[in-house]
């Protein structure tokens, strides 16, 4: 059985999907009429959501050191101005700390010094601008060296904190000119950037669950924990045991469910 | 711009054909958009007197809502809000893919009160959307150690009623 790519639009309908069909049924239009019983051959359906890329942005972020037996620090730095009319959603990458960029989704753990303790960020944005935050604590005797981040951040035009996020569609069921093709009520528009499954040119991982696995020590009163995302590690390997020593602890295996993903 | 067809395959580039927008061989993330909020009351652990180490642990799925079938990816944004600054309460909203740490505590460990000293990491929470059979839900990971004082007093950790507004978008990539 070999299968092909259709695109086909209803006028009737406004309806446009591309999905793929069998060579010897061609005039197959199930998924077009019913986008969700037939999710397993649609490519694009108008009926769906995506998130829509407007624009990509890079930089990096110094991140300063943090002296031993700090409580609690929460920063905030600004990254860059988003210039939209509310809280857009934001996809991001860091670069450098492992062999794949490390996705920034959730919290990321980008430093540790075994102990449990370490410097954990996040991206987001407020109303003005994209924004990291920086949650960290450290160990009675180990601070946190200061490093830069090496960031890459996608802004979408979905905005979170709209009674309505997503963009109002268009009337405009299919555009074609020599620069441009539009469809779906502007769903579809290659002057944007859509995420896609990467069978090569992975850009980053898609988290499909937990980032981050937890349990307690034992009799001691420490908690254990796992950050463990597309082969980066980080983890809580030792228990501080006073007039012992520093002791090793048993590790967790959890490393959590990803998909290939990319924009371009 | 481009659009190429031919091998069973289409494919459509930017309007300088220079980047590939879509691409039948690599499907887009294909996805509905679910919206709304979840409200947890405050959660403790204590431990009175002479007795051991107390564990309020709980791993706990709150489901949201229904989801189609098949889906098996959540991303998209969220909000905290609580009362005390912690994680990224009351900063904006914040990408949902994979696990938010909520809360890192050391001071429950309070053989160490008066020293001022951070010995161990012993409480964590965490929260992640995902999908589990055809539910959205929010899985709750808390771990609370509250460390028994080997005096005649009480120790206890609490979290504080938190609240996450989310507008995710859950589907596949096809």
């Amino acid at each position: 059985m070999a299968t092909k790519p259709k695109l086909l639009a209803d006028g009737a309908t406004g309806q446009v999907a591309i999905f793929t069909i069998d060579d010897s049924d061609p005039e197959d239009r199930d998924p077009l009429d019913s986008p969700l019983s037939h999710l397993d051959r649609l490519l694009f359906h108008s009926d769906l959501d995506y998130p829509v890329i407007v624009s990509k942005h890079t930089g990096s972020l110094a991140l300063p050191s943090r002296g031993a037996n700090q409580p609690l620090v929460l920063s905030t730095y600004n990254l860059f101005a988003h210039g939209l009319p509310g809280q857009p959603l934001v996809f991001g990458r860091l670069l450098g700390l492992s062999a794949n960029p490390v996705p920034l989704s959730g919290s990321v753990c980008v430093q540790t010094e075994g102990l449990g303790f370490g410097r954990w960020v996040h991206l987001g944005a407020n109303s003005t601008n994209v924004i990291m935050t920086e949650n960290s604590l450290s160990h009675r005797f180990y601070g946190l060296s200061g490093f830069s981040l090496s960031w890459e951040v996608w802004l979408t035009n979905f905005l979170l904190d709209a009674a309505s996020p997503l963009p109002t569609p268009t009337d405009e069921m299919l555009f074609m000119s020599p620069t441009a093709f539009r469809t779906g009520g502007g769903k579809f528009d290659t002057s944007k950037r859509y995420i896609r499954s990467a069978a090569t040119g992975k850009e980053f991982a898609m988290i499909q669950g937990r980032s981050v696995s937890k349990r307690p020590n034992g009799a001691t009163s420490t908690s254990v924990w796992r950050y463990s995302v597309d082969g980066y590690v980080q983890q809580h390997t030792t228990f501080d045991g006073g007039n012992l020593g520093m002791q090793s602890m048993s590790t967790m295996s959890f490393n959590a469910t990803i998909k290939d993903a990319r924009t371009k | 711009m481009a659009i190429r067809v031919n091998s069973g395959r289409i494919v459509l580039t930017d309007a300088t054909d220079t980047d590939t927008v879509f691409d039948s061989d690599e499907a887009l993330f294909s996805c509905k958009l679910y919206t709304g909020s979840v409200s947890l009351g405050s959660r403790s652990a204590t431990a009175a007197g002479f007795n051991p180490t107390v564990d309020y642990e709980a791993e706990t799925d709150h489901v949201l809502q229904a989801v189609v079938s098949g889906y098996d990816t959540v991303t998209g944004g969220f909000k905290v809000t609580t009362s005390t600054p912690t994680g990224v309460a009351n900063l904006g909203w914040f990408n949902a893919g994979g696990t938010y740490v909520h809360y890192l505590d050391p001071t429950s460990a309070v053989l160490r009160e008066g020293t001022g000293e951070n010995w161990y990491l012993s409480s964590f929470v965490a929260y992640t959307f995902m999908i589990s059979g055809t539910n959205l839900v929010m899985r709750e990971s808390i771990l609370l150690r509250a460390q028994g004082t080997g005096f005649n007093r009480t120790n206890t950790i609490t979290i504080l009623p938190v609240t996450l507004d989310y507008k995710l978008f859950c589907g596949k990539f096809i």
